[in-house]
C-alpha cells in the first residue's frame, strides 16, 4: 500500500462529517421542540417511499455501461 | 451506539440484530460493489478503505469517488455528498422524537450510524416513540443492533472489495443482487393501502426524474410519494387506513 495523499485524507475526513450532517441533521439541536401532527402522519410514509424509490430506481433504470450492449438489441441500435 | 454496553446488554439489541440478519447480505453485496468500485476507479488503497470505514455512506461515496480524482474543489465534492445525502436529513427528522431523551453526542452518534436500512427497520417495528424510560430503552437498544450487523456487514465487505478490487468482475452485478434483497422488506413494509401507494408513486417518481444529478430523484420520489399518501388521507382518511386483506 502506498503512502496515502493528506489532502485527499482532509477531504475524506470532510466527508464524515458531511454524513454526520446529514444523517444528524434535526437530531443537532437541544431545544425541545415536537414535530407537528401532520409531519409525523406524512414521515409514516416516507421509509417504504425511500425503499421503493432505490429498488426501482435501480432495477427500471439501471446505469449505462460503455461498451455494455442489451441483450437481443440490434448490434448497432442507438441508445435511447 | 452498539458499543455501549447499556446498549449490547439489553435484549432488544440482540432481537435488532436477529430481525437485521435478513438485509445483511443486501448490504454485503453494496459493500463490496462500492469497495471494487473505487479501487477500479483508481482511488488509492488506504484513501478507499478511509473512505468506507469513515464515510460509511455508499452512494455518497460513490459520487465523491470520481470529483476527488479529478481534484475539484473541496467545496464541490462536500456540496455533492450532502446532496446525495439528503434522505439521511428527513430520516433524522423522523428519528429525532425517538432519540430526544439523550445528550447531544449519543444522538448524533445513534444518526451517524443509522443508515438506510437501520432506519427502515427500526420504524417498522416501533412506529411510535415510547413515552416511558423503559420502553425509551429499549428502542434505543433495538436500533444500536440493528446498526451493529449493517456496520459489521458493510464495513468487512466494502474493505474485502478494496482488497479483491482486481479478482472480482464488476460484470457479477453486486448492485442488482443487493437491490434484490430489499424487496423482501419492501413487501413486509407493504402492510396498508396508504403504504402500497407510497411504495408505487414512489417508484414511479424514481423513474421518471432518474435524469436528475445527485441522485435527487430519490428525494423527490419521498416527496411525491409522503404528498400524495398524505393527501388521499385527508379526502378518503376512513378507506385510507384500510390494512390489507
Amino acid at each position: 500500500m502506498s503512502m496515502p495523499d493528506w489532502h485527499t485524507v482532509l477531504v475524506i475526513v470532510g466527508l464524515t462529517l458531511v454524513t454526520v450532517l446529514a444523517r444528524g441533521f434535526f437530531l443537532i439541536s437541544d431545544k425541545a421542540w415536537t414535530l407537528p401532527h401532520w409531519v409525523q402522519r406524512a414521515l409514516q410514509y416516507a421509509p417504504i417511499a425511500a425503499l421503493a424509490a432505490v429498488v426501482v430506481g435501480g432495477i427500471g433504470a439501471p446505469k449505462k455501461r460503455p461498451g455494455h450492449r442489451e441483450r437481443g438489441s440490434p448490434p448497432h441500435a442507438p441508445h435511447e | 451506539m452498539f458499543f455501549l454496553r447499556s446498549n449490547y446488554r439489553h435484549p432488544e439489541f440482540r432481537v435488532g440484530m436477529r430481525e437485521f440478519q435478513g438485509l445483511a447480505p443486501g448490504i454485503a453485496a453494496w459493500g463490496l460493489m462500492t469497495g471494487v468500485a473505487m479501487v477500479k476507479s483508481g482511488m488509492g488503497m488506504v484513501e478507499a478503505l478511509l473512505l468506507s470505514v469513515l464515510v460509511f455512506a455508499g452512494s455518497s461515496q460513490l459520487a465523491a469517488v470520481p470529483l476527488i480524482l479529478a481534484a475539484a474543489p473541496v467545496w464541490v465534492i462536500l456540496a455533492t455528498a450532502f446532496c446525495v445525502n439528503l434522505r439521511f436529513v428527513i430520516f433524522s427528522l423522523h428519528l429525532r422524537p425517538y432519540l430526544a431523551h439523550l445528550g447531544r453526542w449519543q444522538r448524533l452518534g445513534h444518526g451517524y450510524f443509522t443508515a438506510d436500512l437501520s432506519y427502515v427497520l427500526f420504524i417498522r417495528r416501533y412506529s411510535q416513540p415510547a413515552t416511558d424510560a423503559t420502553g425509551r430503552k429499549a428502542q434505543e437498544a433495538y436500533l444500536a443492533g440493528n446498526d451493529m450487523v449493517n456496520w459489521l456487514a458493510w464495513v468487512s465487505c466494502s474493505v474485502a472489495g478494496v482488497f479483491l478490487a482486481n479478482l472480482i468482475p464488476q460484470q457479477w452485478g453486486l448492485g442488482f443482487a443487493g437491490i434484490l434483497c430489499l424487496v423482501g422488506i419492501l413487501c413486509s413494509l407493504a402492510s396498508t393501502r396508504l403504504r402500497v401507494l407510497s411504495a408505487v408513486v414512489a417508484g414511479a417518481a424514481a423513474v421518471a426524474s432518474y435524469a436528475l444529478p445527485l441522485k435527487l430523484n430519490i428525494l423527490v420520489a419521498i416527496a411525491a410519494a409522503v404528498a400524495a399518501c398524505v393527501a388521499v388521507e385527508k379526502l378518503a382518511p376512513t378507506r385510507a387506513e384500510a390494512a390489507l386483506p
